[in-house]
């Protein structure tokens, strides 16, 4: 039976994990995830507390995470835990109470690699009435503080991660985990919604300071209606940059996706008459910025233009 | 797990009604690598989820098909005209040829085979085209490694597709302890249509593939290994089963193929094939290999130990004592992360 | 570079059953169902690939059927660019020579 997992009683949801059958339902995937860590246990009572959540699998998931430690020894000895989501990728091993960590970075590349009914593009995804915003960027250029930004402005959060576009229609999936947090923004997202919303940060990881910032519940219950694309934003944050915003040809937006997915080439001719598909109804944008507030500008101005109809 | 396991990945059980269960086989065949050919043998599962996890697996298997079909295109267009008889290997040649082992089957690299006198040329044919010594061999020890001792060239890699290929000239290393007849097998190999390239014919790939499996390397995943042979022997007619014995000994594989026929005849119950086995070699013979073999295989009790076993077998067939002991010194020493840069991963 | 022996007296072709192709302001996306990869071609190339898969055509052929095509001189359109092109395409294998019997 699927419920929020703050409704089941903590030993039960210990003890799904440790035998492997704690399934999360979330937007188009299930997610089967075995662990034992108490770190893993207390994150995911916390800033998963409102997700969909089963005791025992029902079906078979095409997302399976194993987080286990990486050797024997390390169960015992300075326990390390390291994500295994059933094939071989160059993870590291992390400290045990960096669980979280670990647990996010493998549902990603589990996401990343191993789902192939959407095209995934590393983008964030926001969306209103009018439509969705995808926002492709690397790591660093702030396209998780511009998604937690977007949400608290009233655009439902898809995700900071991936943008899951359909391969029949070019629409949007919502997949609205945790917006992770990275150093300096940790400090900026808490202004913006609250202490409440953002968990324990974890220092001295690979990454520096690390932080997750729970969805809100009204995001979680909408995690079912898909949205079509109305911009697609490439945004570049650069320091003490002036703002500015370049109009792409599509053609150069799409191949500035390619490099962004992570099965484009995978997936082959059905993502690339998806993505023209994605290209023809959205209008493309480059967005130099050295602020939050100036892309946020940025974006009401393009928006304000009617470009974004 | 049970080697049982096996059959159902190829189909002839059933995939279990418990769901816990079905989902520790298809972890199983997944970080076996086998986890494709698993989605084309089960026909129809019933149960939800699963024909979402195979069709991610057959579309993963599709994607290396393709790009192994386009090296082959290239490769041929870079010995265009130049006379070459290139006979591809191994898992380039099961797809080329369409067989069922090849469905669902991952494939990375492309692998040639040229005759001796042919080599040199085939080397300076494909540099020419933009293949260059890949970075993980190209030192002086390897360079000179392979060419003094392989089966081999160092492997070349696509300077812009990255795609690797390596150019055998024989099937077992110079330093081997077993010969095969590479000639016997150039002479009947077959074309295929539309490129100026070549597969041996389907009973010396099976042979092949035996001589791979038993003969070169260290069973790595022998599951994968167990399964192909399987696959390959079905896809052969009875007329050329009759005569794979008779041919395994002509070419010299008749050790390899007792051992495939063996373990088809044992792990996947097929009578003829144990009766063939039985013509080519005695039962008793082999029965560690054949032991740890199976324990690897499930990761039983004595897999720590079979593991060991096969891997010092793999490195001694290969070469002579006095060869194997300094190279797995320099190897221990010289140990070194891949090179090529992993996948570009999205970070939490 | 290009993907193999090259002569002077070859014809290439291209086979458009092999790609898809969409145009956006004189730039075109090419899928090539071959090989799985997305090009982006200036419209140039394009040009040389279209000529191609209607019939077979030698280099000079090709640099005075574009000349003709987008209304450029000998020195605007020279046959060494025609020639970089060609092998452009040829290594992407969007173009191949025509195996003269």
């Amino acid at each position: 039976m699927t419920v929020k997992l703050a409704q089941h009683n903590r030993r039960d949801i210990a003890s799904a994990l440790k035998k492997g059958m704690f399934t999360l339902t979330l937007g188009p995937f299930k997610h089967l995830v075995s662990g034992t860590s108490a770190p893993l246990l207390d994150y995911l009572y916390d800033t998963y507390r409102d997700y969909d959540v089963a005791l025992k699998p029902t079906d078979v998931s095409e997302i399976i995470l194993n987080l286990k430690a990486p050797n024997i020894l390390r169960r015992f000895i300075r326990p390390q835990v390291s994500p295994d989501p059933g094939f071989e990728v160059p993870t590291i091993p992390l400290p045990l109470k960096m669980a979280p960590l670990a647990f996010e970075m493998g549902m990603n590349l589990s996401v990343a690699l191993k789902c192939c009914r959407f095209v995934t593009v590393h983008a964030g995804v926001v969306a209103n009435e009018q439509g969705a915003i995808i926002m492709s960027a690397a790591s660093g250029s702030g396209k998780s503080t511009l998604s937690a930004a977007l949400a608290d402005q009233g655009y439902r959060l898809f995700s900071d991660e991936f943008a899951l576009i359909d391969l029949e229609d070019a629409m949007l999936h919502p997949y609205p985990r945790p917006i992770s947090l990275k150093q300096d923004s940790i400090a900026v997202v808490r202004d913006i919604v609250g202490a409440d919303r953002i968990s324990a940060p974890l220092s001295g990881t690979p990454k520096g300071d690390i932080a997750y910032c729970r969805v809100s519940e009204h995001d979680l219950l909408q995690a079912h209606k898909k949205a079509a694309a109305k911009l697609i934003l490439f945004p570049r944050y650069e320091a003490g940059v002036s703002p500015m915003a370049r109009k792409l040809n599509p053609a150069e937006a799409v191949m500035k996706l390619i490099p962004a997915s992570t099965n484009y080439s995978l997936l082959g001719e059905p993502a690339f008459r998806a993505v023209l598909k994605l290209v023809r109804q959205a209008k493309a944008y480059e967005l130099s910025y050295g602020t939050t507030e100036q892309s946020l500008q940025l974006i009401a101005d393009i928006q304000a233009s009617g470009a974004g109809r | 797990m049970k080697l049982t396991v096996l059959r159902c990945i190829v189909g002839e059980s059933e995939l279990p009604q418990d769901v816990m269960e079905a989902i520790s086989v298809i972890n199983y065949a997944d970080s076996n690598h086998i986890l494709g050919q698993m989605a084309h043998c089960c026909n129809q599962p019933s149960m939800i989820g699963v024909q979402d996890v195979f069709n991610n697996a057959k579309l993963r298997a599709k994607h290396d098909h393709t790009m192994l079909l386009f090296e082959m295109d290239r490769v041929s267009r870079a010995l265009q005209g130049s006379g070459v008889k290139a006979v591809i290997l191994k898992g380039g040649a099961y797809v080329a040829r369409g067989f069922k082992a090849s469905m669902g089957r991952r494939v990375s690299d492309l692998d040639i085979l040229v005759a001796s006198q042919d080599l040199a040329r085939t080397e300076n044919l494909l540099k020419a085209a933009n293949w260059v010594p890949d970075e993980q061999t190209d030192n002086a020890y390897d360079q000179q490694y392979y060419r003094d001792h392989m089966h081999e060239l160092p492997p070349l890699r696509h300077k812009t597709r990255g795609t690797v290929i390596d150019v055998h000239h024989s099937l077992l290393p110079r330093t081997a302890r077993y010969r095969v007849n590479v000639d016997k097998m150039l002479e009947t190999a077959v074309p295929i249509s539309d490129h100026e390239l070549w597969t041996f014919q389907p009973l010396d790939i099976f042979a092949h593939s035996a001589v791979h499996a038993f003969f070169d390397g260290q069973l790595d995943v022998p599951a994968r290994t167990l399964v192909e042979l399987k696959l390959l022997y079905d896809d052969l007619s009875e007329d050329e089963k009759a005569f794979l014995g008779k041919r395994a000994k002509e070419i010299g594989a008749d050790k390899a193929v007792a051992m495939a026929l063996w373990v088809i005849g044992n792990v996947f119950g097929d009578a003829k094939a144990s009766a063939q086995a039985r013509w080519l070699m005695h039962p008793s013979r082999n029965i560690m290999l054949k032991r740890a073999l199976i324990s690897k295989t499930v990761n039983g009790r004595f897999s720590i130990f079979a593991k060991g076993f096969l891997y010092l077998r793999g490195h001694y067939l290969r070469m002579p004592i006095h060869l194997l002991f300094p190279h797995l010194l320099r190897k221990a020493i010289r140990w070194r992360p891949a090179s090529s840069a992993p996948p570009q991963l999205p970070t939490p | 570079m290009a993907a193999g022996p090259l002569k002077e007296t070859f014809h290439w072709k291209s086979d458009a059953s092999l790609w898809l192709s969409e145009e956006f302001d004189d730039t075109f996306l090419v899928f090539f169902r071959p090989s799985g990869e997305t090009h982006f071609l200036n419209f140039l190339s394009f040009g040389v690939l279209s000529k191609c898969s209607e019939q077979p055509h030698s280099k000079e052929k090709l640099a005075s059927a574009l000349r003709d095509l987008f209304d450029l001189s000998e020195t605007e359109l020279p046959e060494s660019l025609i020639a970089t092109v060609i092998e452009q395409l040829d290594e992407t294998g969007l173009l191949t020579p025509v195996v003269q019997s």
